[in-house]
């Protein structure tokens, strides 16, 4: 039998951020192999940790990520505060609430226009994207400009907050620094409806995950900072629970570890599985916006991320200014977090997903050991499926109509390979 | 590059480190970008650290990690701009420090960036947005210092404090050679 082979190379895929590289081989039209392949250096955060004094791994590890540097920052404090038995005031919490928030706008604006919006306007980057749609790039800039000042305002600064500590945070804003936000909050919400209005007009491809979808729930709220962790296939564990039902594991091709459900595989968190768990959770406003959108009370289609990360714009727009306008200013900025031995368990909602450390601290405050899964290790696995049916269902492509595809899908997840300068070569070997 | 941290005071595009000018006289912005704890892609929170004393006190300071929006709002309005952050060449240049005019050499700034990537839009997509958006100022100058290493930590190398100590002098001309100008 005759083989034909075709490579396929891209160096610099844009909008994705990390350093990887996939494979896809297709042998006599079977998709036989598809790698996602992470070649970063590890960076070793989990052992800068070790010997470090309990309260700086808020601030340590808020350096992990430019874009999602709170989630680093809530996940630590949670489980170096259960670790250590602080109980947080309410006032703490809905302001920890309200840093989030201020991420997830932020964030969420980011990969809705500048990444993944091109992708379906047919634009090769954001300048494009604004040279033919003007008026969406101006709003665009004006709803991100708004998460930024939610994380100037309760944070400190926009990048790497530095208000945070264990406990709460160092100085708690007054009610007159918040106001003038909610007003501006309000003009976000009634954007991201627009948002919701835009994208889901988008000719989205045909895809359907069968991934067991985990998010953190909580029955009174859509769960960010806290909740327990669930799927749709009956998972329904406290996040202490998590290191006897979640496992890492190592792949050759990676120096990303792999995360997989004990006894169950691949899994999917993010967008997607908080939609699809904690629908009944989101606040009306975001609930009709998905109506309008189309959308059903779960959606499977990862092109449609989209869609939902902009119902989860609108969600967080409307939780900021219900937290603004609830907001008294706390009798205390921090709660004592005094040292004891014990382990702690944290989890909270990254943008991409869920973000879960766990620390195990001595008497003395001293961290003996920490572990951090990020959402894009637990991912991986769904990223590699995705790729793997899509290319089986589209064969008949051209190598470039094909490559695109598969860019895009890889976009649907918005992948954080890590924090510096990200490459991925894409190869497709047909044989 | 991500956040920016250390040495001088880091402020964003709203509340910038200083902000001085007065009615009448030309309204000049410096912004110093980088990553102090990444090696040498500190030099431009340097250059402008170190210049800072030799500026007019009219003129407005910035300490940005380089995020576009934050770039955009610092400079909209100005009569003149200057951005000066670390850059890697895939070819050296025959300087160490690159002087380029981003209004008047539209096309000087192709092929710089990686494009957006899921956390930020970077320097060359501040400066291809403000263009597209009209949102630049009527002078934007960038002093670029040429760096190779980019390695977690802070200091820069003894090639970066050279070539740092050359832009800022280029800074100070830059900014003088405005303040300097006969009204009007």
């Amino acid at each position: 039998m005759t083989h034909s082979t075709r490579d396929l190379t891209v160096e610099g895929l844009a909008r994705v951020e990390g350093e990887g590289a996939m494979h896809v081989v297709i042998t006599d039209g079977e998709v036989t192999d598809v790698r996602l392949r992470i070649y970063e250096p590890p960076r070793f955060f989990e052992a800068f940790l070790r010997g470090r004094a309990y309260t700086e791994p808020p601030d340590i590890t808020a350096r992990i990520c430019g874009i999602c540097p709170v989630a680093y920052q809530m996940s630590s404090c949670q489980a170096i505060e259960q670790a250590c038995g602080a109980v947080i005031d309410e006032p703490i919490r809905a302001l920890r609430r309200l840093l989030y928030c201020g991420e997830w706008i932020e964030s969420h604006v980011l990969h809705i226009y500048f990444l993944h919006a091109p992708d379906f306007l047919g634009a090769a980057s954001a300048i494009e994207l604004a040279r033919d749609h003007r008026d969406v790039v101006e709003r665009a800039l004006q709803m991100k400009k708004i998460g930024n000042q939610i994380m100037e305002v309760v944070g400190g600064r926009a990048i790497h907050p530095i208000n945070v500590r264990l406990g709460g945070f160092y100085r708690a804003p007054t009610r007159q620094e918040l106001r003038p936000l909610a007003e501006r909050l309000r003009w976000a919400r009634d954007a991201s409806i627009e948002t919701v209005r835009l994208v889901s007009t988008f000719d989205f491809p045909d895809l359907e995950i069968d991934h067991e979808l985990v998010a953190l729930h909580h029955p009174d709220e859509y769960a960010i900072t806290e909740g327990r962790v669930v799927s749709d296939q009956g998972l329904d564990i406290e996040v202490s629970e998590w290191p006897e039902h979640i496992v890492e594991e190592h792949v050759a091709r990676s120096t990303s570890l792999h995360g997989h459900l004990i006894e169950r595989g691949r899994y999917l968190v993010g967008p997607l599985a908080r939609y699809t768990l904690n629908y009944d959770q989101l606040p009306a406003v975001a609930r009709e916006a998905a109506t309008e959108a189309g959308l059903g009370k779960e959606c499977r289609n990862p092109f449609r991320s989209i869609v939902v990360r902009a119902v989860e714009t609108v969600a967080a727009c409307d939780e900021a200014i219900r937290l603004i306008e609830g907001y008294s200013e706390p009798d205390r900025p921090a709660v004592p977090v005094e040292p004891r031995a014990g382990v702690g368990h944290g989890a909270t909602e990254a943008p991409r997903g869920i973000l879960y450390h766990r620390y195990s601290i001595a008497d003395d405050g001293t961290i003996l050991e920490a572990d951090i899964v990020p959402p894009t290790a637990q991912n991986q696995d769904a990223i590699e499926a995705d790729l793997r049916k899509l290319v089986a269902a589209n064969l008949e492509l051209s190598d470039h109509d094909l490559q695109h595809l598969c860019e895009q899908s890889i976009r649907n997840y918005d992948p954080c390979i890590s924090c510096s300068t990200h490459f991925l070569d894409f190869t497709v070997e047909r044989r | 590059m991500d956040g920016a941290a250390g040495a001088p005071p880091v402020r964003s595009a709203a509340s910038p480190v200083r902000c001085g000018a007065r009615d009448g006289q030309p309204r000049i912005v410096v912004v110093g970008v980088g990553n102090p704890m990444r090696g040498d892609d500190g030099a431009g929170i340097a250059v402008v650290a170190r210049a800072w004393p030799l500026l007019p006190p009219s003129v407005e300071v910035h300490i940005q990690s380089g995020e576009a929006t934050a770039l955009l709002d610092a400079w909209e309005g100005a009569d003149l701009a200057v951005v000066v952050d670390a850059a890697r060449w895939a070819t050296p240049p025959e300087f160490g420090v690159t002087r380029i005019d981003a209004v008047d050499q539209p096309d000087a700034l192709s092929g710089f960036g990686a494009g957006a990537s899921s956390h930020s839009l970077g320097l060359a997509e501040a400066v291809g947005l403000g263009r597209v958006l009209d949102r630049l100022p009527k002078r934007l100058v960038l002093l670029l210092v040429a760096i190779s290493d980019d390695a977690h930590g802070a200091g820069l190398s003894v090639m970066a404090e050279q070539r740092v100590g050359e832009a800022v002098l280029a800074l100070v001309a830059e900014v003088h050679g405005v303040t300097a100008a006969p009204a009007g």
